[in-house]
C-alpha cells in the first residue's frame, strides 16, 4: 500500500510538474504574441529576478520595431530561420508546412480565420503546451528536435542583440534559457 | 538577471489564467483554438491537387492563373490554359505571385507611428482602434463640410477603382484620385479624344504587318503574355484555308535594340519624342500617292481625304529625316509597304506615351490606321472588347465641389487627376488636403523627382495625416502615420473583364486561394466597413458585402445570369458567351464614341482649348536647347518587373536586381567611359550614380536605365540584404547590387493635353567617377 501511495504521489509530483510546463509555454508565447499586459510585465520582472524600468511605449516600439514592422530581419516565423541551403527565405516555406503537418498529426486544427501561420514562434510554443498536456513524451521530443531547438535559441540571441528594451532582453533570454533546459529535462528522462 | 528552469517552473505552477495573453486581437488564443483533428492525419503529400482558377494581377494584361493549395499553403500559380486571352502562358511576374503573398517582408498587421514621421518607429494597433481612428477623423472633416479635404489616391489600381469612387464619393469627396487604364495618360486621351475608346487592340494574330512605334512588346506591352504570342504566333508559322500564310513583317521603331528590335525584320534607332514626325511622314505619303482608304476616310472620317492630303503636304520625309534621323527613303519605302498590305496595324505605347508630345504623336500614329482602313478590321487595329461592371442601386452621386486636384485647369483635357502632380499640387496651395489615404500607390518611389514627393510627405503641415494602405513596406508606407495591411491579388475576390484577343468579351474572376495572411484585409472589405462605421447616411451606399457587390455588378450579363452568375465564376475562373462569332467594323452599327460618331482625325475639343485639331508633331523642348555634351535620358521596363511593386519577389529580384545605364559604344569612347565603369548620370533634378553598359545597340544620343530597382525600403530582397538570419541564405541572395531608379533624375513634365508624365523627356550629362 505504501508503494502505492509513493507511485501516486510521484505520479502526482510530475502531473502537476507538466501543468506547470505548459503554462510555461503558453506564457512564453504570450510574449512572442502581444505587447504584455501588467500580469506579464510583473511576471517576468519575477521571474529573471531583477528589475525592468522601461516605458510602456518603449516596449510596445520594441515589439513592433521587432516583430511586426517588415525588414528588421526578427519575424518570428521558423521557415525564415529553419531552412535548407537551397531554400528561399519565404513565408509558408517548408518548415511551416512541416509544422502544420504535425499538428494536423496531433489533432490540432489552426483556425484559418486568424490568417495566423503555424510556424509563429507563439503558435509552435502553445502547441508544445498542448503536447505536455497530451503527456505524449515521444511526440515533445520530436517537436522539441525537430522544430523549437532548431531555431528558437538562435532567433532569442538576435532578439537578445537587437532589443532596445531590457524586457525583450529578459524575454529573449529566458525563452532560449527554458527551450535549452527542457531539452536537457527530456533528453534525460528519455535515457 | 538569474534565470533557473525550477525557477520558471514554479512561476508556471502558481500562475493562473490570472496572467492573460496580450490585449486586442489575440493571436495566441485564436490560433491555438483546439478543434479535433480532421481526416487528413497523414503528412504524406501525393494527392492531387485541385486548381482553383482565377485571374492574375502582377500587371495589367490581367492572365487567367491557376492556385494550386495544399495543406493550407499556396504552393504554385500556374497558367490557366482555357483563357481566352493567355491561352495557357504565364510570364516570370504571374509565377511569383506566390512570393508576393508569401514575401518576407509582408505588412501583416496594422501599425501607428510612434515619434517623428519617417523616423521608422511603430506601434502595432488593432484593426478596431485603426478604424476608429479613421472613421473619427473622417466624421469631424464631415461635420465641417470639409470633405474635400478627404483625398483618397492610388495610381496603379485598374480592377477596384470603382469601388473606391464609390466610397469617396458617397462619403462627399470629389478627389477620388484612383483613375487608371492600361497604357496610361496620355494613350487614354489620345485615343478617347480621336475614335473614343481608351486604347486599341491590335489584331496582330491575323495581321500581315505591325509597325512599332516605340513599344517592346516582347518584354513589356500593356498586354503582356497575351499580346507577345500572338506576335510570335503571326510570326512563325501560320495557314489560313489549308495554306502556309507569309509570315507579318515586323517594323520597329525604337532607340533601343530591345529584345522586340532584335527579333524583328527592321530596326530603326530613332532619335526619342520623334515618332510623331515619322508617322505624319508616312501618312503624307499614303494620302499624297493615292494609297489610302477612300471609303473609310470618306464616310467614317470627320476631315476631307483631299484637306487631309493637302494638310499632310508640308510634312515629307525629308522634313522627317532631319527630326528623327530616320531616312526618308525608308519612310517612304515603309509606308508604301503599310499602305500596300492588308490588313496592317501599329502598335505604340511607352516610348511614344511617355513624353510632353505624347498625345500628338499618338494621335499621328492612329492616323496611319485609319488612312489604311485598318480600324476595327480583322488583323488591324482594334477597339477593344471588354464588358462594362454594373455598379449597384442606390449609386452616389458625384460631390458638386470643384477639386483642383481631380480635375486641373490646367489641364483641360486631361478629363481626371494628373497624378504625378497631385502632391506637388498640394504643396503650391491649390488644394488643402487634412486626410490623404493612399492604396498600393509609392509616389515617393515610383515619381518622378521621387525624393521631393518624400520631403512633401514628411510635412506634417502639408499633409497633416496619412493612411497607407499595402502589403508591403514601401518608401511611401515609411513616411505614412498609419500602415494598414492589404490583402495581395492571391487573397481578394474581385472581378476583372480585360480586352479580349478574340474580340469575344469575356469575364474573368479573380478568387482567393488562401486566407488573406495576418491581419491582412481586402481593399474592398475595407472600404465597406468604413463606410459603415461612418455612417451618417453614407452606409445605404454599401448595402452589400464583397460577394454581394460583384453579384450586382454582372446581373445585366444575361449569358452569364443563366450560366450561374458568381458560382459560375467561382468554378470556372471565367465565362464568355461560347456561341458569339467575332465581329469587326463594330462602329458601323453606332459609329465611334466621339461628338461626330467618327474617327475624329480633326478635333473640336481640341481645338476648342487651343490645341492643334489635327495630328501634328510638336517638337519636345528640352530638344531645342540641348548642348554639345547632353543626351536624352529614357526609361524601360524589364520583362520580370513591374514598375514597382515586385521588387522583393526573390524569384524576381533573383533575375534583375540592378539596372546599369545603357550607352552606345561610340557614345562611351568619346567620355572614356568603359563598358562596367562607375558613371554619374547628372539631371538638372539631380544625379545618380550606377555602372556603365557599353553596348552598340542604342541610339547614340540616347542613355536607358530600367525601372524595377534601387529601392531603399520594400523589403530585404528588394534592398539586396542578405538575410542575416541564417548563414546559407546569403548564398541564395547572392547578390549585393540593389541597383538605382532613374526617378530621382527625371523631372515632373507633363504632356499638356493628356497630363501624363514626360518619362523621356529628360537631358542628362555622363562622366565617369
Amino acid at each position: 500500500m505504501d508503494g502505492y501511495k509513493g507511485e501516486d504521489k510521484e505520479d502526482m509530483m510530475e502531473s502537476t510538474e507538466n501543468t506547470a510546463r505548459a503554462r510555461a509555454y503558453e506564457i512564453l508565447a504570450g510574449f512572442f504574441s502581444n505587447e504584455p499586459t501588467r500580469e506579464m510585465f510583473d511576471f517576468l520582472n519575477e521571474a529573471i529576478s531583477c528589475s525592468i524600468e522601461d516605458t510602456i511605449e518603449g516596449i510596445e516600439v520594441d515589439f513592433a520595431t521587432m516583430f511586426i514592422v517588415p525588414g528588421n530581419g526578427l519575424q518570428p516565423f521558423e521557415s525564415l530561420y529553419n531552412r535548407a541551403p537551397d531554400e528561399e527565405p519565404s513565408l509558408w516555406g517548408k518548415a511551416t508546412k512541416d509544422v502544420a503537418g504535425f499538428y494536423r498529426a496531433y489533432g490540432v486544427h489552426i483556425d484559418e480565420s486568424t490568417g495566423i501561420l503555424p510556424d509563429h514562434i507563439s503558435v509552435e510554443l502553445g502547441f508544445m503546451g498542448h503536447l505536455i498536456e497530451r503527456e505524449d513524451n515521444n511526440a515533445q521530443r520530436r517537436f522539441l528536435e525537430e522544430h523549437l531547438l532548431k531555431w528558437i535559441p538562435e532567433f532569442c540571441d538576435r532578439v537578445y542583440s537587437k532589443a532596445n528594451t531590457d524586457f525583450y532582453k529578459g524575454v529573449s533570454k529566458l525563452t532560449k534559457e527554458f527551450i535549452l533546459s527542457e531539452y536537457e529535462a527530456i533528453k534525460g528522462e528519455a535515457r | 538577471m538569474k534565470i533557473t528552469r525550477r525557477g520558471l517552473l514554479k512561476i508556471g505552477a502558481i500562475s493562473t489564467s490570472a496572467i492573460t495573453i496580450g490585449r486586442g486581437f489575440n493571436l495566441f488564443a485564436n490560433a491555438m483554438e483546439l478543434l479535433p483533428g480532421g481526416k487528413e492525419v497523414s503528412r504524406t503529400t501525393g494527392k492531387f491537387l485541385k486548381p482553383i482558377p482565377s485571374t492574375c494581377l502582377n500587371c495589367y494584361a490581367r492572365c487567367g492563373n491557376f492556385g494550386f493549395v495544399a495543406y493550407g499553403g499556396l504552393i504554385k500559380i500556374g497558367p490557366n490554359p482555357e483563357h481566352p486571352n493567355s491561352r495557357g502562358r504565364m510570364c516570370a511576374k504571374g509565377q511569383a505571385g506566390v512570393n508576393l503573398l508569401y514575401d518576407p517582408d509582408r505588412v501583416m498587421h496594422p501599425l501607428k507611428r510612434v515619434g517623428p514621421r519617417g523616423e521608422g518607429k511603430w506601434k502595432r494597433i488593432t484593426w478596431e482602434e485603426a478604424y476608429i481612428t479613421v472613421v473619427q477623423k473622417l466624421r469631424q472633416l464631415k461635420a465641417a463640410g470639409k470633405e474635400d479635404e478627404f483625398v483618397f489616391q492610388s495610381d496603379r489600381d485598374i480592377t477596384t477603382q470603382d469601388i473606391c469612387r464609390r466610397f469617396c464619393y458617397a462619403y462627399g469627396t470629389p478627389n477620388a484620385l484612383v483613375n487608371h487604364s492600361p497604357g496610361g495618360w496620355n494613350k487614354r486621351i489620345a485615343q478617347m479624344l480621336t475614335w473614343g475608346a481608351d486604347f486599341e487592340i491590335p489584331d496582330v494574330a491575323n495581321t500581315e504587318y505591325i509597325l512599332i512605334f516605340g513599344s517592346n512588346p516582347f518584354e513589356a506591352h500593356y498586354m503582356r503574355t497575351s499580346f507577345v504570342q500572338r506576335i510570335v504566333e503571326a510570326r512563325g508559322l501560320r495557314t489560313e484555308a489549308r495554306l502556309v500564310k507569309p509570315k507579318a513583317r515586323l517594323i520597329v521603331f525604337d532607340p533601343r535594340l530591345t529584345q522586340t528590335s532584335g527579333r524583328a525584320d527592321e530596326w530603326h534607332p530613332i532619335k526619342p519624342g520623334t515618332d510623331g514626325a515619322v508617322a505624319l511622314a508616312m501618312a503624307s505619303v499614303i494620302m499624297n500617292e493615292g494609297l489610302y482608304d477612300r471609303e473609310f476616310i470618306g464616310r467614317w472620317c470627320n476631315y476631307p481625304a483631299d484637306k487631309l492630303a493637302r494638310y499632310l503636304k508640308k510634312f515629307t520625309p525629308e522634313w522627317a529625316q532631319k527630326i528623327s534621323g530616320v531616312p526618308a527613303s525608308d519612310i517612304k519605302r515603309i509606308a508604301k509597304e503599310f499602305a500596300a498590305t492588308n490588313p496592317a496595324t501599329t502598335v505604340s505605347t511607352g516610348g511614344v506615351t511617355k513624353h510632353q508630345n505624347s498625345v500628338y504623336t499618338e494621335r499621328c500614329v492612329a492616323l496611319l490606321n485609319a488612312v489604311t482602313g485598318n480600324v476595327d478590321v480583322k488583323g488591324g487595329y482594334c477597339l477593344p472588347r471588354s464588358y462594362e461592371f454594373a455598379e449597384p442601386d442606390p449609386i452616389p452621386p458625384v460631390p458638386q465641389r470643384r477639386s483642383e486636384l481631380a480635375h486641373p485647369v490646367d489641364f483641360p483635357l486631361a478629363s481626371y487627376e494628373v497624378p504625378q502632380r497631385v502632391i506637388p499640387m498640394i504643396k503650391e496651395g491649390r488644394a488643402k488636403v487634412s486626410f490623404y489615404m493612399t492604396y498600393q500607390y509609392n509616389p515617393a518611389y515610383s515619381h518622378p523627382e521621387g525624393h521631393e514627393i518624400s520631403r512633401m510627405l514628411k510635412d506634417e503641415d502639408l499633409i497633416p495625416f496619412h493612411v497607407v494602405i499595402d502589403s508591403v513596406y514601401s518608401e511611401t508606407a515609411a513616411l505614412a502615420d498609419m500602415i494598414l495591411p492589404a490583402a495581395t491579388y492571391t487573397e481578394r475576390l474581385e472581378l476583372e473583364s480585360p480586352p479580349a484577343f478574340d474580340m469575344i468579351p469575356f469575364v474573368s474572376l479573380r478568387q482567393p486561394f488562401i486566407n488573406p495572411l495576418g491581419e491582412s484585409v481586402a481593399i474592398t472589405d475595407l472600404l465597406i466597413e468604413l463606410a459603415h462605421r461612418i455612417g451618417g447616411g453614407m452606409e445605404r451606399y454599401f448595402n452589400f458585402d464583397t460577394k454581394g457587390y460583384l453579384e450586382h455588378r454582372i446581373t445585366h450579363i444575361d449569358g452569364l445570369k443563366k450560366a450561374g452568375g458568381l458560382s459560375y465564376l467561382k468554378e470556372n475562373g471565367l465565362w464568355y458567351d461560347k456561341d458569339a462569332q467575332p465581329s469587326f467594323r463594330t462602329y458601323e452599327k453606332k459609329g465611334f464614341d466621339t461628338p461626330s460618331k467618327k474617327f475624329e482625325i480633326y478635333s473640336e475639343r481640341m481645338a476648342k482649348y487651343g490645341f492643334n485639331p489635327l495630328p501634328t508633331y510638336e517638337p519636345i523642348q528640352q530638344h531645342l536647347t540641348m548642348k554639345e555634351d547632353e543626351l536624352f535620358l529614357i526609361t524601360y521596363q524589364w520583362s520580370v518587373h513591374t514598375h514597382d511593386r515586385t521588387a522583393n519577389c526573390m524569384w524576381l529580384s533573383e533575375i534583375v536586381h540592378e539596372n546599369q545605364v545603357f550607352i552606345n559604344a561610340e557614345t562611351a569612347r568619346l567620355r572614356g567611359i568603359e563598358d562596367g565603369d562607375m558613371v554619374e548620370v547628372i539631371s538638372k533634378a539631380g544625379s545618380i550614380k550606377t555602372k556603365a553598359r557599353v553596348v552598340q545597340g542604342i541610339h547614340p544620343n540616347v542613355v536607358a536605365i530600367g525601372d524595377s530597382c534601387g529601392h531603399w525600403e520594400y523589403g530585404r530582397i528588394a534592398q539586396a540584404k542578405a538575410f542575416e538570419s541564417d548563414v546559407t541564405t546569403t548564398k541564395l541572395l547572392w547578390w549585393t547590387e540593389k541597383g538605382v531608379t532613374p526617378n530621382p533624375i527625371i523631372s515632373i513634365i507633363s504632356d499638356p493635353i493628356g497630363g501624363g508624365e514626360g518619362w523621356m523627356d529628360t537631358k542628362v550629362r555622363i562622366k565617369k567617377i
